[in-house]
């Protein structure tokens, strides 16, 4: 069977067939492949019914042989659509001139952007941009494409580094980038290296200043290290002391690992549940049903839906339902010694700044004690101690 | 002979065990609900109104009843009827 939605296209007219005998019209309009349908019974006589457009010609023949009279009711599909706009000129024009204002409109130049310039590179721009034409109201397919617009006004204007041109919709976006002169750092006021912590002086390097330690030696905390103080004494000059002074510092930890942990394993089994959230309300979209595990993770996630940058309180959620597996682990001592070992290390470097480098460790104490190896060891790490105190003036 | 050929198919289908309505010419008709009905292999429409469609087969005729009928689409062999169908009944001519 023939979709009848088509019809539509080619046209069709609904018609009045009239007769002693009507049925013999239907008749013979199939045996001549004359396409018919809807038919429906108007009165005793009589039938209604649609007809293609293209054989409506070879309508007449056959009422003639049946024995009917036909009258045209109505006119259907887009040829007779098309006759009517035709003579309703005003509508078409109209339509037309909708199209055209808006393909007019939407190729305009409506803004002009900059961005990142100060704003008196702002107004230069502004100013060299118009006198290449790009103006509110400008056709944008009248104006040179963004690419010779940038080496355009990159000529012109020297003291951008770089001037990106982007059309977004109906606006001109210029991106610049201004040079910028290198900044002498401000002089930093004078000042010593004093040590943070109690430590034995492992090796230094000293920019500026005069070292007061030596390799070897015991400083406490706060102790001076590199005086800011240089030159002859009663004549000194204030400088900012500069360096790193690297000092051994012992430290002692304490860890404690269980013999046996419980571990969450996510097995890959996940249950998806999406749903549309408005207000408070959460109405499902997909995956209904609760899930079958017996252990699982819950992960959330919502978006916002935020069309223009309008937020409305619309939002999609997407809950999963991860399942997951208890495993347990089983250490023997030994191999809890080393995690212990592990865990301390990154536990005191993470104590220490990014230079830090443990020189040594050593085991104090182990102990095995209510299913938990606990584990006192002491290290040796070596750590940037020093610290910047500006002099006092008056001191 | 026409007998002879006909008791000749009948016995065919019978006992091959082919499809009626290919070997015989017979109607095949289809209906969804009381909503739609279609008919293969028709000779023509006798009769058509709101309530009744009559329709001539090779051995007779079927006569359909019902209410508002609407004859959706119609060709050669086939017809799409739409409406309220309450019976459909095979009437031999004798």
């Amino acid at each position: 069977m023939k979709n009848m939605w088509v019809n539509t296209f080619s046209g069709y007219v609904r018609i009045k067939v009239v007769g002693t005998y009507p049925e013999l019209f239907i008749n013979r309009c199939t045996e001549k492949r004359l396409m018919i349908w809807d038919i429906r019974q108007a009165e005793d006589k009589s039938y209604l019914c649609s007809v293609l457009l293209d054989d409506v010609k070879r309508l007449r023949k056959v009422a003639r042989e049946s024995g009917c009279k036909i009258r045209f009711i109505e006119r259907k599909g887009a040829p007779f659509l098309l006759k009517k706009m035709i003579t309703r000129t005003g509508f078409v024009t109209g339509a037309a001139l909708f199209i055209a204002m808006l393909f007019i409109l939407a190729n305009m130049v409506w803004n002009i952007e900059i961005d990142g310039a100060s704003p008196a590179m702002e107004h230069e721009i502004r100013q060299k941009v118009d006198e290449l034409g790009i103006q509110k109201g400008k056709l944008q397919f009248r104006l040179p494409p963004p690419e010779v617009i940038q080496e355009q006004i990159s000529d012109k204007i020297p003291d951008a580094t770089w001037i990106g041109v982007t059309i977004r919709g109906t606006t001109y976006h210029f991106q610049v980038v201004e040079k910028e002169l290198a900044e002498k750092e401000p002089p930093e006021a004078p000042g010593h290296l004093v040590a943070t912590r109690k430590a034995i002086i492992h090796h230094m390097f000293v920019e500026q200043g005069s070292a007061v330690v030596e390799a070897n030696q015991v400083v406490q905390k706060g102790d001076l290290l590199v005086t800011g103080l240089i030159g002859k004494e009663g004549k000194e000059q204030r400088v900012t002391a500069k360096g790193e002074v690297y000092g051994e510092v012992w430290y002692k930890a304490t860890v404690e690992v269980p013999l046996e942990q419980d571990f969450q394993v996510v097995t890959g089994e996940a249950h998806t549940r999406h749903s549309v959230k408005i207000g408070s309300w959460d109405i499902p979209l997909w995956g209904f049903g609760d899930h079958e595990f017996q252990h699982a993770k819950q992960e959330e996630y919502e978006r916002p839906f935020s069309p223009f940058n309008y937020s409305l309180p619309i939002s999609y959620k997407r809950i999963m339902n991860r399942e997951t597996e208890s495993m347990e682990q089983i250490y023997s001592y030994q191999e809890a010694l080393t995690v212990a070992k592990e865990k301390s290390r990154a536990e005191i470097l993470e104590r220490f700044s990014d230079k830090a480098e443990i020189m040594g460790e050593k085991v104090l104490h182990e102990e095995e004690r209510n299913g938990k190896v606990k584990v006192t060891i002491h290290y040796r790490v070596i750590d940037n101690i020093s610290r910047k105190q500006p002099i006092i003036q008056g001191d | 002979m026409k007998k002879m050929r006909r008791w000749v198919k009948q016995w065919m289908t019978e006992r091959m065990e082919l499809p009626a309505d290919v070997m015989m010419d017979l109607p095949r008709i289809t209906m969804v609900g009381h909503l739609h009905i279609y008919i293969e292999n028709h000779r023509g429409v006798l009769r058509f109104s709101r309530e009744e469609m009559r329709l001539r087969l090779d051995d007779g005729q079927l006569l359909i009843r019902g209410e508002g009928f609407v004859i959706k689409t119609i060709l050669p062999e086939e017809i799409l009827l739409e409406g309220k169908i309450l019976s459909v009944q095979y009437v031999f001519e004798t």
